[in-house]
């Protein structure tokens, strides 16, 4: 590795703050703070269209055309939104790391897995062919690809959808990188399967001090993995802290309405938000409240001084809050 | 008499210069009229093969399926007579035509049963679409709205029996239990069964009457819904339930389950689920377990 590797060892938290992306005039991220820790995982939670998964391609600078990020996410020394084009392809895919949710398009259909796994150890790491041969065999058998050495010249098409998310994570852990972000890596994938790679992830990230962001919906996967949780809103990270107080004891309403939309929460019926009206811009009028998700008044400023971490956010969840509020 | 009855079906993929790869191999499987039945397993166990051979969509090897009685013989090019079986595909992207309006396409489900009373803008409304959406084209929809469009142009058929392979591993998780409760719902008022397959434990146990639990070709375990889901007894199917994390906030890693999923080319001896199993005996390694409702020595009926 070089001196660059060595100087970010000490502190390779990711830390986000104040970040805002815009799309064609529209707030799709209305400053979040998110800060990881290496050898933690952060959970990132909220339903579709609030805007988790462009804070993950935020850090990466792969936002879609168009896009506008201000804030900063600082990864070492470096605000990774400042870094110029090609310091931010050494850090792509060799310090942070990405695992997409569709691994059907997050793989080239038309090179072999073995191709797809080395060609960035290769640039990355300077790895010979049969070092980087080696290794990719080895990650192979990490994440369980049964007959890694097989499986190494074949193409994506001839694996099953959670053996294709599983090349995916061994593609992302490729490089060694500090940071991984993985968007629902876990979403298309068997319970089994799942399982098995909730405990690569966890352990990836206890033996190499990985800091990792887990972006999720499913909040049992979080449970199980994440160490710290912030559920998000529109945009906007409504609350944070460890994952025992934010999912036991839930401060914010609107973590509550998630936690209380599940089946076994004996709560009201699960997925009772709209799909017909997704419009994640803002101050898009949100029929996902209705009855399952709608805080009661958010406002009720009992509930809002206890966010932690992101305090700084709760008033304006409160705000949102009420405007759902008159819209019901 | 139930309205489908898959007896024995052995569904084999052949490729050129390679073994056949026995994707089903022997399973039982029956839905009556009215009837939700979840079909759960890990993906390659052969779910999808099931389901498309069940639709006439892959040539059966051997045993038989019978739909009211009559078999279902494989789909060609010619006029189909067989149209009481109607599926949902997985990926409403790829099974709505790009080139025509979302009306026309439910259009066609309607032509197919010779209604000629019923509008597509009908069905769109049954499917919680507006009505005027039949002018657009499928571009303009989410994920959601296109499954429910692809729901509605199966219903259009008038089918009695409806199938969903996997319809929403391709959707937001907001939209997936709707999307599962829709299907459902539209199923059960009609009156035609639902054979709906799915990955996710937890969608299927809010929809279906009964589960069927498959492992690498095989089912290994029928049941009510509630009970399965209470008193799993095969233990593939208290893996499974095992492997679904709870949100209770105390950071417990889900149960995995020892071993790969073997090759179906060549499949263990005797019990399929011997290699991984907890509870592994002798007679399991020597003899295939092939009765049911649950496929293992444990639960031997008498």
């Amino acid at each position: 590795m070089s001196e660059r590797g060595e100087g970010t060892r000490q502190h390779s938290d990711l830390d986000i703050s104040g970040l805002k992306v815009s799309i064609g005039g529209k707030e799709i991220l209305r400053g979040v703070d998110l800060r990881l820790a290496a050898g933690r995982v952060h959970g990132l939670a909220g339903e579709s269209g609030s805007g988790k998964t462009m804070t993950g391609l935020a850090v990466l600078g792969l936002l879609p055309h168009g896009a506008r990020a201000s804030g900063t996410v600082r990864l070492g020394e470096r605000d990774l939104l400042a870094l110029p084009a090609k310091e931010l392809n050494r850090v792509r895919g060799g310090e942070v790391a990405m695992v997409f949710q569709d691994p059907t398009t997050s793989l080239h259909p038309m090179l072999t897995v073995g191709r797809q796994l080395t060609e960035h150890m290769r640039h990355h790491l300077r790895l010979g062919r049969a070092e980087a041969r080696e290794r990719a065999v080895e990650l192979l058998g990490k994440v369980r690809i049964p007959g890694p050495a097989e499986a190494y010249a074949r193409f994506p098409h001839q694996f099953s959808g959670g053996m294709r998310q599983r090349i995916a994570i061994a593609i992302a852990l490729a490089c060694s990188p500090k940071v991984l972000i993985a968007d629902e890596p876990t979403t298309a994938l068997d319970v089994t399967v799942q399982a098995g790679v909730l405990r690569l992830l966890r352990g990836l990230c206890d033996e190499l001090g990985l800091a990792v962001l887990l972006v999720t919906h499913d909040l049992g996967v979080m449970s199980a993995v994440a160490d710290e949780v912030s559920v998000m809103k529109d945009g906007l990270v409504v609350e944070s802290g460890p994952r025992g107080r934010v999912l036991r004891e839930p401060a914010h309403a609107y973590t509550r309405a998630l936690l209380g939309s599940l089946p076994d929460a004996g709560g009201p019926a699960p997925g009772t938000a709209d799909p017909s009206a997704p419009d994640p811009g803002r101050p898009a009028p949100r029929t996902t409240g209705s009855s399952a998700t709608a805080p009661r008044t958010t406002g009720s400023s009992a509930t809002a001084p206890r966010t932690t971490g992101s305090s700084a956010t709760a008033p304006r969840a409160g705000g949102s809050g009420t405007g759902e509020e008159g819209e019901r | 008499m139930s309205l489908l009855a898959v007896d024995d079906l052995v569904v084999e993929h052949r490729s050129p210069g390679r073994p056949a790869v026995r994707a089903v191999a022997g399973a039982n499987l029956t839905v009556g009229a009215g009837e939700v039945v979840g079909l759960v397993g890990e993906s390659g166990c052969g779910k999808s093969t099931l389901a498309r051979a069940v639709c006439g969509l892959n040539p059966v090897t051997a045993g038989s399926i019978t739909f009211d009685g009559q078999p279902v013989a494989p789909l060609g090019l010619r006029r189909r007579k067989l149209t009481g079986i109607q599926m949902v595909f997985q990926d409403p992207y790829a099974s709505l035509n790009p080139r025509r309006r979302v009306g026309d396409q439910v259009a066609d489900g309607l032509r197919t049963a010779r209604d000629t009373v019923t509008s597509p803008a009908d069905l769109l409304e049954r499917v919680g679409l507006p009505r005027e959406f039949a002018g657009r084209h499928p571009h303009e929809f989410s994920g959601g709205q296109r499954q429910r469009i692809a729901i509605a142009r199966a219903l259009a058929a008038r089918p009695r029996l409806l199938i969903g392979d996997e319809p929403i591993s391709a959707l937001d998780a907001s939209a997936q239990s709707q999307v599962a409760r829709l299907m459902r719902d539209l199923a059960v008022d009609a009156g035609a069964g639902l054979l709906f397959i799915s990955h996710d434990l937890s969608v299927v146990r809010l929809i279906a009457d009964r589960i069927a639990v498959m492992y690498l070709g095989r089912i290994v375990e029928v049941g009510d819904t509630a009970e399965v889901w209470a008193d799993p007894r095969h233990p593939y199917t208290k893996a499974l339930l095992q492997a679904i994390p709870k949100p209770d906030g105390m950071g417990v890693l889900p149960v995995e389950l020892p071993g790969d999923v073997p090759d179906p080319v060549n499949p263990p001896q005797g019990c399929r689920f011997h290699p991984r199993c907890p509870h592994v005996m002798d007679v399991c390694r020597g003899k295939e377990p092939e009765f049911g409702p649950v496929a293992c020595w444990l639960h031997e009926p008498r």
